[in-house]
């Protein structure tokens, strides 16, 4: 059985944001609905400092708490572990995103979709937006609609240095499998228990 | 670890620290207040046999809950599905709670509303019914707060207590001013209840921060925001201070003088300081930073406190 995960590279990362600003392309997201970000992590102290991005985004978790405690069943897994909303069914209660341990979900408020980024709405809002429902909460999909045709999401082809990478966790011998097992990939917040499908290697 | 050493970010920043939930706070506090003492309402005054405290509680349920959140639901005209998930989610079960409580409780109120064809071995056996799902409405609140793996703070099986507990201090105050409002006689357990309440819930507040210290930092992060942070005043003062400490010298005063007035008083800063202990446990809900924080880190717009 697949599952998709994703290994993200931070000695790769440069920060430069490209997955950030691809995922708002590929989904057309509304304002302030980053599924992909980058985290600036600054430690140490002038003049021993360093920073260090982190590429963030929904971790479609193995044992995912958005979708134990969604009382509509709007949150689910798929058999290859990818994480949706059913934007027919949420009903915009926001438990799933008090649940998340990563911030990774989005209430999507009604009158969010009335304007566009730059006032009225352009042409390419009309056609992306259509695909969601005000009142409702979104997140990252993995770009299932470009995954399910044999593709890789649009942060993993857009990443100038490649620290996205992306493939069968379920598989040993698959890219991510490998560099999990040879890099010592650590999942972000493993404490929760949440078993996410996402690894950061150093 | 002091509050200004608590880096809390915004949505939509791109550092690395805690992150306020936003996302739940005065429409879902007033849902899980109105819940509680409703239910609690109705469970102590089944428990007195006082059938308008028991009406009352229904009503606030019924009425004041629901509204609170349709209020607050994203898509209200969808809120039935809310029962399908039942075997994971403690939102569907608090609401088929609630439902049974309603139904249940008119059919248990039917004699005492007129109905006198209801035969009595029904409410009896709907009574009962209905103060079971009494009970879950007045604990379900704590079990979803409990279930939220993404805020430390609630990840604890105290919520559900404080929640009970809550509930239950809150339904024996309404049932002493329903009680003292309508003339009927006054239970003198009631108000030793109550002030064992008001000790055992100041009991239960305070494990929350103490046990923080033995918890993950996240937990400790928020604790220090309640305590000697941005919502130090409303957490110690009103819902501590004035909730707890206040309301046990006014119930006293009751005690000692047989003042109603002193109730009346007693009620309403109980019932304040009730809705503002969970209003202050929702609001320094912090979500842990995705990687642990060394040190607190100045700049790139983080600051310190409640962002809002």
């Amino acid at each position: 059985m697949t599952r998709w995960g994703m290994v993200i590279d931070l000695a790769r990362c440069i920060g430069c944001n490209a997955c950030t600003v691809a995922c708002k392309t590929e989904n057309g997201t509304p304002p302030d609905h980053y599924w992909a970000r980058v985290y600036t992590e600054e430690r140490g102290t002038f003049p021993d400092t360093k920073v260090t991005y982190v590429p963030a985004l929904c971790n479609h978790c193995e044992d995912a708490p958005c979708v134990t405690v969604c009382p509509t069943g709007a949150s689910h897994q798929r058999a290859d572990g990818i994480v949706l909303v059913d934007r027919d069914k949420c009903i915009g209660c926001r438990a799933c995103m008090v649940a998340c341990p990563y911030g990774n979900r989005f209430f999507l408020r009604k009158r969010d979709l009335k304007t566009g980024y730059y006032g009225e709405r352009t042409a390419y809002e009309d056609a992306k937006w259509k695909w969601f429902v005000g009142g409702t909460v979104t997140k990252c999909t993995f770009c299932v609609h470009r995954v399910d045709k044999g593709l890789e999401p649009a942060c993993v082809v857009t990443c100038p240095t490649e620290a996205r990478i992306f493939g069968d966790l379920a598989d040993p011998e698959s890219r991510p499998s490998v560099l999990i097992r040879k890099r010592n990939g650590k999942q972000p917040l493993a404490e929760m228990g949440t078993n996410p499908s996402v690894y950061y290697v150093e | 670890m002091s509050a200004t050493n608590v880096v809390v970010i915004g949505r939509s920043q791109f550092t690395m620290g805690y992150r306020h939930q936003q996302e739940w706070s005065w429409l879902i506090t007033t849902a899980f207040f109105l819940g509680n003492v409703g239910a609690g309402l109705f469970l102590v005054s089944y428990a007195t046999g006082l059938s308008l405290g028991a009406g009352i509680g229904l009503l606030i349920v019924g009425v004041g809950k629901s509204a609170a959140h349709l209020l607050y639901l994203g898509r209200p005209e969808r809120f039935l599905r809310v029962i399908v998930r039942w075997r994971t989610s403690w939102i569907s079960r608090g609401l088929i709670a609630m439902g049974l409580l309603l139904v249940c409780g008119v059919v248990y109120l039917a004699r005492y509303l007129g109905a006198s064809f209801v035969p009595h071995d029904v409410t009896v056996a709907f009574g009962v019914a209905a103060v079971i799902a009494a009970v879950v409405v007045m604990v379900y609140d704590g079990f979803v707060l409990k279930a939220s793996r993404g805020t430390p703070l609630w990840n604890t099986y105290l919520m559900p207590v404080l929640a009970l507990f809550y509930a239950l201090l809150g339904g024996t105050t309404l049932t002493l001013v329903v009680q003292a409002g309508s003339g009927a006689t006054t239970h003198a357990q009631l108000e030793w209840l109550e002030i064992a309440l008001l000790a055992l819930n100041g009991v239960l507040v305070g494990l929350v921060i103490v046990t923080a210290q033995a918890r993950q930092a996240a937990v400790q992060a928020a604790v220090a925001l309640l305590t000697r942070g941005p919502m130090t005043r409303v957490f110690l003062g009103v819902a501590v201070g004035l909730g707890i400490g206040g309301t046990l010298a006014l119930v006293g005063v009751s005690i000692a003088t047989g003042s109603v007035a002193a109730l009346a008083v007693a009620a309403v800063t109980d019932l304040c300081g009730h809705f503002f202990v969970f209003f202050s446990l929702l609001r320094v809900g912090l979500h842990p930073p995705l990687r642990p924080l060394p040190q607190p880190v100045a700049g790139h717009g983080a600051q310190a406190g409640v962002s809002r």
